[in-house]
């Protein structure tokens, strides 16, 4: 099987959101419902001396969607199926018309990538543009970017190019699920399980 | 607002009798198949199936459009349209993406663009007002009436006032086209049709630039222009002084992305000095330099000082490009001593040595930061020194831009590849004759940023005092105000309340004629409502992107059918000018493609290697890298300063201006007002250190957002979902109002109040507060706006020289709500 | 505190119940101490926990999404928690279903009977395991806690004591030695609850990701607690003093009863509130 799987670069990421408003235009998502959330990490402090200000502070942004995990959580607490991996290309799929809307896979998944579509009744998520890529193309989200911040392809090829970090705060750690993603730090990044920041903005996301 | 989401969009604005034509052709079945499909039956979906179904049905076709908003970028849209209809946005997937032959991604506002195009705030019919000016009633009215309308006003304020009382509003909806170009408004085709009709009343200055672009004329003559963005390959290091391209020019093949492509090439250093750490910064800079608001050049002038005292100045530079350095070549009028290093040593006539130690009490700066800062860039060379138009839209912007441009004057950086004037990034533009708009037969002008004084009191206003140009003062007020592609007659104009009161007095402005594609806070004051339609609606070219070496040229082309009743600007204005008597000299007798066919055809003569009509309908997006490689601003100057002078008096850099020191002596000026021959440093009102800081403590500034351009594309729920409209406020000033991150706040001073939620950020220097501008005015019951809109607290006072908008410089409370 | 699991809560909270309720009372049946006459009479009451389990049920579909696609919860049977829980607790349901239909028509020998009596209390076991395991998800670190199979099993014991006594009540069976401990095994949890509770709120500060901490998951949290307890003790109170005052026994272990599936379902809420993953 080949896995494919996303490079993050959060060195180049401004936060722009392209990535994320491109998704919702071609999959047609309400306005609550992001595949590609872009979390804002920040944090730090002043220091004042007289009249002026010194700071250390920092922030970043990381653009996530579906990790299409090596060990995804989302798929054994799937009581239908209708969560599955797909052998051809690794990437994890919500069957549409199987999925019963129990949000179970929702609780599970520790990047709050599958969201829940009430007007749907069931659950949606990224799906790796699966379509696109049988036809050779790149995903939406990642051709959209500005910066070419993003990009897809198989995770060998991804590993080779750009490395092995899969996790940087405020993401998990990534023996949780094995994210088929590879990060490139963006300079002021917190090493995982850090908490000296906190996500800026949470509504967002 | 409605909520515009994917289905409720198409069903809910427009889609309705499309839909119920659907429902009569497939009959009954069909329409079962239809209800069916929402109710999700158990094991099987039927909804995926009618999908596939309709899929083969219909096929998907796609069209090369573009987004034509004021962003400083252009981008073109690929839309995939189905049955008539815009289904998803595409954009520049052409070529293999190498830069410089990159693809121009649109940006997530343009990724937008159909819920912008499907908006239920479409204005469908024209529309004329009647409730009171403001209310927002509005009766439907036909296209005559409305022309009729209009051409009959318009005659009779021509004829009891005169062309004078004609004033076209600075608006920049659509400043990206060619024949829908609404910006400038002189090049726009209402222009085109006044100037067939004895003219208007001009504006000069831009709420973009009009300080610097006052202050900059004294100093390099004319519009200051800066060295490519993609010179930056070619530099040690980058100085930006509140310049946030990372929100400001967004585009995939605009200044962001040559930024990231040119500094990978060089490595070089980045410093942003910017009261937030801006997007911009974001961990890609090297050092984020805080800095009080209005206070760069208070920097300079410290950084200036070290620079001079520890012979880190390009002196030779200095002594045969520049005037008023020091008294070497300090003009003949001029007071002894008034040169710049005078003032920066303490010499001048105040007597204040500018230290590091008395710019950082200024700035907020420590000390040793300054010093340094001053010896990496004295001794870095080639250095690219840039200025956003942060700094400069201050009550003090014009000295501010000028001082950041001395910064590169005393270095020695202009001219030469990897350095920069100091002004804003330049590019390389595509040369292209545009639509011929005609003479003005009207010399009078006032700046862009005084029209409500214009209305108010406008036979007061003068010369020497408003900076009224082409006449001493003003004979008429305006009474008749044509607003095309602009919500500058609202949301985006200073002092919003004090805005209402002027428009609210119908027996001021007689009439007002709003050309829009949505009920904006200012479509709400029109009397006469003309629904335009958008870029998708029509054929049109697209160009003028700030986009480094490589720039484009767009075939817009026609997306879908005008939806509703909405028409092109281009037969409004031919037929109005048929009812005023020029219809023929208006249209010369050719239709809207006709004319982009006849101007092609013009600038192919002059400039064979652009694409045919049909060759470029087909390519969409015709891509030019400048053929002279890197543009360096006054490249030719610095060759050869005496064969290429500068425009200004002496053909010189003038760092002492005498005509400046003449406007000084000559104009009056309000109370704490200063013009002044040298870029120096100047308290202002509403600044740091005025004494209004009692009452009000913080410094607010605006900023450019992502979410919107201007108020454009501010009505697009996803968009304000994704961005949500905040005040950023430092931990420091939100815990000692008790203010957490997500808390409702008021913000406000003495021209009104607002209520936003607070985002509370160690990314703002504290005492500072921002509201990025644009946002959709919102007043509830008692006035106080709701959606976050700046200019509620933005002042009319305008800046002393330029008469423009200090929209940056705010004193404000901010309280939890 | 939002109330959006409601009906996951209703579904464990009563489901807990009546499988509580239906081991003890089928461990008195297969004791084999009731006459024939007296299991007849307790048989009927029994009713209540299969109306308290057809609730349950349909509760749980108001919280699908899709509900009329309710069996497909089944296809993964055998790999997921959730599918086993839906079968085991289908199973329980229509085993136990059929078992007090039986007694009820006095249908098959009461040996056969016995013996299915004996696989739906296992499978109540089973059932009341797969709920637990739906629940102890390794990226959910405020529920993959020993204290999630503690507070379930609790339930069942307090709700099931309660309601065994309330049964054993109504078919007027109160002296028996079943219902002389069952008073006994209720207090017991309901201290239990107490201070695994208050044991379980203090570990929460040890729970956080990069972006949230479980104590800051529910607003007043502490006070939400001391609410679910205060009830849980007044249930004691009631239930106790219904054993000493016989006159409106069968209505004072009734309110007693209404205010434990308060309490619980109170406390379940709480524990749906507590939801975070160990990441975004
Ligand atoms: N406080 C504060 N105020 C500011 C600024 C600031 O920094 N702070 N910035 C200032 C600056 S730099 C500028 S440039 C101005 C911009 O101010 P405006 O030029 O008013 O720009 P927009 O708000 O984008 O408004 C453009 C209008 O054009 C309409 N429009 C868009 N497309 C079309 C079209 O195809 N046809 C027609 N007919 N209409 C169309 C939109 O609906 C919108 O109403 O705002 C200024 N105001
Ligand atoms: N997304 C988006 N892009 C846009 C626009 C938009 O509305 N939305 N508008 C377009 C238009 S018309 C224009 S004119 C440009 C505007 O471009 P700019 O005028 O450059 O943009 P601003 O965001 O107003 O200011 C730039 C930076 O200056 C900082 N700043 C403010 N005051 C000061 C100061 O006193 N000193 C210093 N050093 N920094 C300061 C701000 O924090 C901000 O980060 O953007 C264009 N691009
Ligand atoms: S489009 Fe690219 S730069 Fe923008 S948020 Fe997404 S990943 Fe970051
Ligand atoms: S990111 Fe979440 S939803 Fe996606 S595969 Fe991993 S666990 Fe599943
Ligand atoms: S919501 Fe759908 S996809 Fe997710 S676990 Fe339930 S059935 Fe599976
Ligand atoms: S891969 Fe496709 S579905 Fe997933 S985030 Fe990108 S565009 Fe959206
Ligand atoms: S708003 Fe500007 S950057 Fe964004 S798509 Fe439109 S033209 Fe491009
Ligand atoms: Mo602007």
């Amino acid at each position: 099987m080949t896995q494919y799987g996303f490079y993050i670069d959060s060195s180049k990421c401004t936060g722009c959101k392209t990535c994320q408003l491109s998704c919702k235009d071609y999959k047609d998502l309400d306005v609550d419902i992001n595949y590609r959330r872009i979390y804002e990490y920040a944090g730090g402090s002043w220091q004042a001396d007289g009249d002026t200000w010194q700071p250390s502070i920092f922030s970043y942004y990381l653009s996530i969607a579906c990790n299409h995990c090596a060990a995804p959580a989302c798929v054994p607490v799937c009581p239908s199926g209708a969560m599955h991996k797909r052998s051809e290309d690794g990437l994890v799929v919500v069957d549409t018309d199987t999925c019963i809307g129990c949000k179970s896979c929702a609780m599970a998944c520790p990047y709050g990538a599958p969201q829940y579509s009430a007007r749907k009744g069931h659950m949606t998520k990224c799906d790796g543009c699966y379509e696109r890529v049988a036809e050779g193309l790149k995903p939406v989200c990642v051709e959209s970017c500005p910066l070419r911040a993003l990009d897809f392809a198989p995770m060998e090829e991804l590993h080779e190019r750009y490395g092995n970090l899969a996790e940087v705060a405020p993401l998990p750690s990534a023996s949780l699920t094995g994210p088929s993603i590879v990060i490139k730090p963006n300079r002021n990044a917190r090493p995982v399980g850090d908490t000296t920041g906190s996500l800026a903005n949470p509504k967002e996301v | 607002m409605e909520n515009e989401s994917s289905n409720s969009l198409f069903h809910k604005a427009f889609n309705l009798d499309i839909s119920r034509r659907d429902v009569l052709k497939t009959g009954s079945a069909g329409t079962l198949a239809l209800a069916a499909g929402s109710i999700p039956l158990p094991f099987v979906s039927t909804g995926a199936s009618a999908q596939t179904a309709s899929a083969t049905a219909a096929e998907e076709r796609v069209v090369w459009s573009a987004c034509t908003v004021n962003c400083g970028s252009r981008c073109p849209l690929r839309m995939h349209v189905r049955d008539g209809e815009i289904t998803w946005v595409e954009t520049d997937n052409t070529g293999l993406d190498e830069y410089g032959n990159h693809q121009v991604r649109a940006c997530l506002r343009g990724r937008s663009m159909r819920r912008r195009v499907y908006n239920p705030d479409r204005l469908k019919y024209p529309m004329k007002r009647v409730g009171a000016r403001g209310e927002g009633k509005f009766a439907r009215i036909s296209w005559d009436e409305a022309y009729q309308l209009l051409a009959d006003n318009l005659k009779r304020i021509i004829a009891e006032y005169g062309n004078e009382a004609v004033y076209l509003n600075y608006g920049t909806g659509t400043l990206g086209g060619t024949v829908t170009k609404s910006w400038p408004p002189a090049s726009s085709l209402v222009a085109r049709l006044m100037n067939l009709c004895g003219g208007y009343l001009n504006h000069y200055g831009d709420y973009s630039t009009a300080q610097i672009a006052a202050g900059l004329n004294y100093t390099y003559g004319g519009w200051a222009a800066g060295n490519s963005v993609s010179d930056i390959a070619n530099t040690r290091l980058l100085v930006m002084f509140g310049n946030n391209p990372a929100e400001t020019r967004m585009s995939g093949g605009g200044i962001v992305y040559h930024l990231e492509e040119a500094r990978q090439r060089s490595d070089a250093r980045m410093i942003v000095i910017d009261p937030r750490y801006s997007d911009t910064a974001g961990g890609r800079e090297d050092e984020w330099v805080p800095i009080r608001p209005g206070t760069d050049a208070a920097l300079v002038a410290g950084l200036a000082h070290v620079l001079i005292s520890e012979n880190l100045v390009d002196q030779p530079f200095l002594d045969r490009y520049c005037v008023g350095y020091d008294e070497r070549t300090l003009p003949e009028g001029a007071p002894a001593n008034g040169h710049y290093k005078a003032y920066i040593l303490g010499d001048g006539p105040d007597g204040i040595a500018k230290t590091p130690a008395w710019a950082s009490r200024i700035t907020g700066i420590p000390s040793r930061r300054i010093v340094q800062l001053a010896r990496e860039i004295g001794s870095t060379k080639p250095c690219y020194i840039v200025q956003g138009w942060g700094p400069q839209r201050h009550a003090n912007g014009e000295l501010i831009s000028r001082a950041i441009a001395m910064l590169a004057i005393l270095t020695g950086n202009v001219g030469i590849n990897g350095g920069n004037s100091g002004a804003r990034e330049g590019g390389y533009s595509i040369p292209f004759e545009r639509f011929p708009t005609l003479e003005n037969p009207v010399d009078t002008s006032i700046s862009m940023f005084t029209w409500t004084d214009a209305i108010a009191r406008g036979p007061e206003m003068t010369a020497t005092r408003d900076g009224v140009r082409g006449k001493d003062k003003l004979d008429v007020p305006i009474k008749f105000i044509w607003n095309y592609a602009s919500n500058c007659l609202v949301n985006q104009h200073s002092e919003i309340n004090r805005t209402h009161e002027i428009l609210s007095d119908e027996d001021l402005c007689e009439m007002i004629v709003v050309i829009d594609n949505h009920m904006t806070s200012s479509a709400r004051y029109a009397d006469l409502l003309l629904p335009d339609l958008t870029t998708s609606e029509q054929m049109d070219f697209a160009m003028d992107a700030n986009a480094g070496n490589m720039n484009y040229l767009i075939f817009a082309d026609q997306v879908i059918e005008p939806l509703f009743e909405c028409k092109s600007v281009y037969e409004m204005c031919s037929e109005i000018a048929a009812r005023m008597g020029v219809g023929e000299a208006f249209t010369e007798g050719r239709t809207q493609e006709e004319w982009l066919r006849h101007l092609l055809a013009q600038n192919r003569r002059r400039d064979p290697d652009l694409p045919d009509f049909e060759a470029f309908r087909e390519m969409g997006i015709y891509k030019r890298q400048n053929p002279n490689g890197f543009f360096v601003a006054y490249r030719d100057f610095r060759a050869d300063p005496e064969a290429n002078p500068l425009t200004t008096s002496s053909g010189k850099i003038e760092i002492y201006s005498e005509a400046l020191a003449k406007i000084a002596a000559e104009w009056e000026l309000e109370e704490s007002d200063v013009i002044d021959p040298l870029p120096i440093h100047a308290s202002t009102f509403e600044g740091w250190d005025s004494p209004d800081r009692a009452r009000y403590p913080l410094q607010l500034i605006g900023f450019h957002c992502k979410s919107r351009t201007h108020s454009t594309y501010g009505n697009v729920a996803l968009l304000k979902a994704a961005v949500r409209q905040e005040m950023w406020i430092n931990p420091i000033d939100a815990q000692s109002r008790g203010i957490v991150n997500g808390d409702s706040v008021e913000i406000f001073n003495d021209r009104g109040r607002v209520h936003i939620a607070a985002k509370v950020t160690p990314r703002i220097l504290p005492g500072v507060v921002a509201l990025s501008e644009g946002a959709w005015y919102a007043p509830n019951r008692h006035g106080t706006d709701q959606a976050g809109s700046i200019n509620v607290l933005t002042t009319q006072r305008p800046s002393p020289l330029a008469k423009g908008n200090p929209s940056h410089t705010n004193l404000v409370e901010v309280n939890k709500a | 505190m939002g109330w959006h699991e409601f009906p996951l809560v209703v579904f464990t909270v009563l489901a807990q119940c009546a499988v509580g309720a239906f081991i003890l009372l089928g461990a008195l049946i297969l004791t084999g101490r009731l006459e024939e006459a007296s299991l007849r009479r307790l048989n009927r009451p029994m009713l209540i926990i299969w109306v308290l389990m057809g609730v349950a049920f349909a509760a749980s579909t108001l919280h699908l999404g899709s509900p009329l696609r309710a069996p497909n919860a089944l296809l993964r049977l055998g790999g997921s928690w959730l599918s086993n829980e839906i079968f085991l607790g289908s199973l329980f349901f229509a085993l136990g279903g059929l078992f007090w239909l039986l007694t009820l028509l006095d249908k098959v020998s009461p040996l056969l009977r016995k013996v299915l009596l004996g696989i739906a209390m296992l499978l109540g076991v089973a059932f009341m395991y797969a709920t637990i395991h739906v629940y102890m998800i390794p990226t959910v670190p405020t529920w993959n806690t020993p204290f999630t199979p503690l507070g379930f099993f609790l339930t069942s014991v307090m709700g099931g004591a309660l309601l065994a006594q309330l049964l054993l009540n109504l078919s007027g069976q109160g002296y028996r030695l079943m219902a002389r401990l069952l008073p006994w095994l209720g207090a017991l949890a309901i201290v239990v609850a107490l201070g695994s509770s208050v044991a379980h709120a203090m570990s929460l500060a040890g729970i956080q990701s990069a972006i949230q901490s479980a104590i800051d998951l529910v607003p007043h949290y502490q006070s939400l607690l001391i609410i679910r307890l205060a009830l849980l003790a007044a249930v004691l109170a009631l239930w106790l003093f219904a054993l000493r005052s016989m006159r409106h026994q069968p209505l004072v272990l009734c309110a007693s009863f209404v205010l434990l599936l308060a309490a619980e379902m109170l406390g379940r809420n709480l524990f749906y509130n507590l939801h975070m993953t160990a990441g975004l």
